[in-house]
């Protein structure tokens, strides 16, 4: 088991190496120098701008500043923005924590709803309840999820039950902590809300597909003739033998997630790595965009590998297959 | 008589992974030696995994063995590049297993029987058409099928489509790889008729490969067994049929069907 | 072709869909980049059909809307000049399907405004700049979805044909691809290119950067279409006659990716769209004054314009009937395909 385990994590670090080695690359595509774009930008004085050139080694080769780059990510430093005169390390880690927290909580929410709802759809397949969801999921699969985040932005705005945007209301920290706690969940609420609607149809959809798959399969149906009781059934064998399919799109599904909260995180101004990958765009910060990057990607592959490891630990198939090796 | 076909110490290596990790070479071929004379039909029986395949994609070059040679009339086969491979080409043909899997769905009776002439650049648009007519005629097939697609067909019938495929560009050799071994026992008699027909008219050399030792020797006027790889006996087909000399030849006899076995004397021509 | 009938449906759906916002300019009343400083924010337009008499009149009419003084934003409409509506009127000079010159408009009103949808801050008619963007939208989207399938298919026949070495290389590349999620990817590329670009440098820099960067999935689905046709005993018959590498991709392997990358076509192409209008939406797409659906809803991102102006969130509404539209032609498409099974797996992928 370690040894699957220690081989998983060095191929996540491996992807981890190759797409950081990418991101640096997409940055050899600037037509014309990145830093010239940068001097016409008033916020910045030329003296930070050749201090910078020197430190980054902006005019060696491109190896040369993937290595300098590197070795300082190893000593733990992100580099250096532009934008906001810091190190990029704290700046992102805070945002970085938020979208952590907001990608969680929707998955977590997802799926809690979508298990039970796409078994229950499956158990009854073809009759009415299963239609209704299916044409359900149909209508909410049709809504882009940036209409969505407007639309729960309007909702917002005119109910006036949630707030519009933020993380917590200003002056949160003096209360007390159950009200705090209130003041965090209602903030949380619609973007979590945009996150789950928007991957909802995908998910009920597929557990209802792989768990007819399993329910229709004959040993199940051999052990439903023994007396096997029915929710047992369904939660303990054929979650197991649907657990492969289901555990692949647990990875697939925590990438949609992480690329929808990007698009949701600034229509409803949540802090997290979403607006501040568009400043950090925007304000031609590079090292900023290179960090966001690779802190999505460190998150969806910390997710897949997880994922593979429950896998590993539910589907006896895989690990009688490393044992042969 | 040189004969047409001779195979000298034929090996085909494959590595694989034995069981505790260790790499293995196997081999599905081990110094495999024989030689087939003109107009002869020599048949390689064995049990599933004796080499069987292996030898027909070697013979047919759409393997290259580890070792060995192949001779063809005298030409080294082995020895050819692929460019002057495809010159020879039209000389040996191979006729599948399971004729649905070597017909494309997709193309009709007679895009399938002409594609040979497309590939190899031969004769015009109209000439495919009159050729094809007459193949289909060789290994009696209406030409008014000529327009469906594979679905349409029996599996006996797409089997002689496979049959006339092969035989587009006339080959001197022609290798069938199981060819009756996924069909019905009564279609399996009526194209090993057509099989004997067709070698008595063109003269054809054939090298049939098949598990079933009655069937083989119905149509082959030789028999050698394979058994992982060697070749562990041979001789005419009454002689290895009523005194078998090898283990694996035994198997053989007790596995054929009974329905399939011939009184004695009536085997080979 | 001989085709299911709700296939067809579908198509014929799309298609129709697709024409309304080709003939944009026909249809719309006006240039999408005339402004009308007299009225902006102007609610939509009243269509009346009866008079102020309470007689049913055939051709409808609209008032004048006339500024309140002191105000901005609230209109009344004078009632005592009625227009009426005309249809096949000559009005702003456009191009049909971007190469017949053309005056010629489904309908207008001579004298005063006809904002179907409304105007927004520079008093620019929203229909029109609803269907002039869609023009841009759904282009973007289509020819986006046509270039990640041709490098999709590239690559995954390469690798699946050759096997070896192109395979693990281009198999791994496409792993590293997947790692990233797909909207922070497009960003990282988007990222690192001009900024400030004309329109049509946007919209092509916007093609090529959502085009380059979904490859790795439809490549390896081509792959595997590949690896299994490459096993097929035809593909060995064909080698048999002597055929090249290059004959068996056309004639055997090729044809066999056609059902593949159509259900990908009508996957990816509503996906693409939404990458367009949301680049554009964050300023990083096709840039004002040039409409696209994106920058028509970048409009909402302020308070004032979210809250008080309803009209101005109706282009949100655009994307929806060609969502539908291509959802239920992936479906249709996936059973027509392999009728045998239902691949969920695809259903409903958004990024």
């Amino acid at each position: 088991m370690t040894r699957y385990v220690l081989r998983r994590i060095a191929h996540a670090a491996l992807l981890l190496t190759g797409v950081s080695l990418l991101t640096f690359l997409f940055t050899a595509l600037t037509p014309g120098k990145y830093f010239d774009e940068m001097k016409l930008n008033p916020q910045i004085a030329p003296g930070t701008i050749a201090a910078l050139r020197a430190q980054y080694g902006v005019d060696q080769p491109l190896p040369a500043r993937y290595a300098r780059w590197v070795s300082g990510l190893l000593r733990g430093e992100l580099g250096y923005s532009f934008a906001y005169g810091a190190p990029v390390g704290p700046l992102v880690g805070v945002r970085a924590r938020n979208t952590l927290l907001l990608t969680a909580v929707a998955m977590l929410l997802a799926w809690g709803i979508a298990l039970p709802l796409g078994i229950w759809s499956a158990e009854r397949e073809d009759r009415w309840p299963d239609h209704l969801l299916t044409a359900a999921t149909g209508a909410l699969l049709i809504v882009p999820d940036l209409v969505l985040a407007l639309g729960l932005l309007l909702f917002a705005v005119r109910s006036g039950w949630f707030p519009t945007g933020g993380m917590a209301a200003v002056g949160a920290e003096s209360l007390a902590w159950a009200a705090r706690g209130r003041d965090y969940a209602l903030h949380l609420a619609l973007p979590v809300a945009a996150l789950v609607l928007s991957t909802l149809p995908m998910l009920v959809r597929h557990v209802r597909a792989a768990f007819l798959d399993v329910l229709d399969s004959s040993y199940l149906r051999a052990a439903r003739g023994h007396g096997i009781s029915r929710r047992r059934l369904l939660y303990h064998h054929a979650l197991r033998a649907a657990a492969n399919p289901l555990l692949s799109l647990a990875g697939f599904s925590l990438g949609t997630l992480l690329s929808g909260s990007l698009i949701i995180e600034v229509v409803m101004s949540w802090p997290g790595l979403g607006p501040l990958l568009l400043e950090a765009i925007l304000a031609r910060d590079l090292y900023v965009v290179i960090a966001g990057v690779l802190l999505s990607t460190v998150f969806l592959a910390g997710g897949n590998l997880v994922a593979d490891l429950l896998l590993y630990w539910a589907d006896p198939r895989i690990r009688a297959e490393r044992a042969g090796t | 008589m040189a004969p047409l076909l001779s195979v000298e110490s034929l090996v085909m290596r494959y590595a694989a992974r034995g069981p505790g990790g260790s790499r293995a070479a196997v081999a599905a071929l081990d110094e495999v030696s024989f030689s087939v004379a003109a107009g002869a039909t020599l048949a390689l029986a064995g049990a599933s995994g004796s080499g069987k395949s292996t030898l027909a994609m070697c013979l047919a070059c759409l393997e290259r063995p580890t070792g060995g040679r192949i001779l063809l009339e005298g030409r080294d086969l082995t020895a050819l590049g692929e460019s002057e491979l495809r010159a020879v080409r039209p000389e040996i043909q191979l006729v599948f297993q399971d004729p649905s899997g070597s017909l494309n769905p997709r193309l009709t009776a007679l895009e399938i029987v002409t594609e040979p002439f497309l590939i190899q650049g031969r004769y015009t648009t109209v000439e495919h058409v009159e050729r094809a007519r007459g193949l289909f005629e060789r290994v009696g097939l209406s030409f008014r099928a000529a327009s469906r697609r594979v679905a349409e067909f029996s599996g006996g019938q797409r089997q002689r489509l496979a049959i006339a495929r092969a035989l587009a560009l006339e080959p001197r050799l022609l290798i069938l790889d199981e060819a009756l071994s996924a069909l019905d026992a009564s279609v399996q008699a009526q194209i090993a008729n057509l099989l004997l027909k067709l070698r008595e008219c063109a003269g054809l050399t054939c090298v049939f490969i098949t598990h079933d030792l009655a069937m083989a020797a119905r149509v082959a006027d030789d028999v050698a067994i394979l058994e992982r790889g060697r070749i562990v006996e041979r001789g005419s087909p009454d002689e290895v049929l009523r005194r078998p000399g090898h283990a694996a030849t035994r198997a053989l006899i007790a596995a054929t069907p009974p329905w399939n076995a011939r009184p004695q004397g009536q085997a080979g021509r | 072709m001989k085709l299911p009938r709700n296939l067809w449906a579908w198509i014929v759906a799309l298609a129709a869909m697709h024409a309304v916002i080709a003939c944009a300019g026909f249809l719309a009343p006006y240039d999408p980049a005339e402004q009308d400083r007299e009225h902006p924010y102007a609610p939509p337009t009243t269509i009346h059909f009866r008079d102020a008499r309470g007689d049913f009149q055939m051709r409808p009419f609209v008032h004048p809307l006339r500024r309140e003084a002191d105000s901005f934003g609230q209109y009344t409409e004078d009632t005592a000049a009625a227009i009426p509506l005309r249809f096949s009127v000559a009005g702003a000079r456009y191009r049909l399907l971007g190469v017949v010159p053309s005056r010629l408009h489904l309908f207008g009103a001579a004298g005063a405004r006809v904002a179907l949808l409304g105007t927004d801050g520079f008093g620019r008619d929203q229909f029109s700049r609803l269907l002039w963007g869609g023009q841009i939208s759904l282009l973007a989207g289509l020819a986006a979805t046509a270039l990640t399938l041709a490098f999709g298919l590239l690559i995954g026949a390469a690798a699946g044909f050759r096997g070896g070495w192109t395979d693990e290389i281009l198999m791994r590349l496409a792993e590293l691809f997947l790692a990233l999620p797909w909207l922070y990817l497009l960003f990282a590329l988007r990222a690192f290119l001009p900024l400030t670009v004309s329109p049509l440098e946007a919209f092509f820099l916007v093609v090529g950067v959502i085009g380059v960067v979904g490859w790795a999935r439809p490549a390896r689905l081509v792959r595997g279409v590949v690896l299994s046709a490459k096993e097929r005993d035809y593909v060995r018959a064909a080698r048999g006659f002597g055929a090249s590498g290059g004959y068996i991709l056309r004639r055997h392997i090729l044809p066999q990716t056609a059902s593949v990358l159509l259900t990908q076509a009508a996957i990816l192409a509503p996906q693409y769209v939404l990458a367009e209008v949301t680049l554009s939406f964050l300023g990083l797409g096709v840039p004002e004054p040039a409409p696209s659906w994106g920058n028509l809803l970048a409009n909402l991102q302020q308070y004032s314009v979210l809250t008080s102006y309803w009209w101005m969130s109706l282009p949100a509404l655009a994307l929806t009937p060609f969502f539908l539209g291509y959802l239920g032609l992936a479906s249709a498409l996936q059973r027509w395909a392999d009728p045998s099974k239902m691949e969920a797996s695809n259903l409903g992928t958004r990024w």
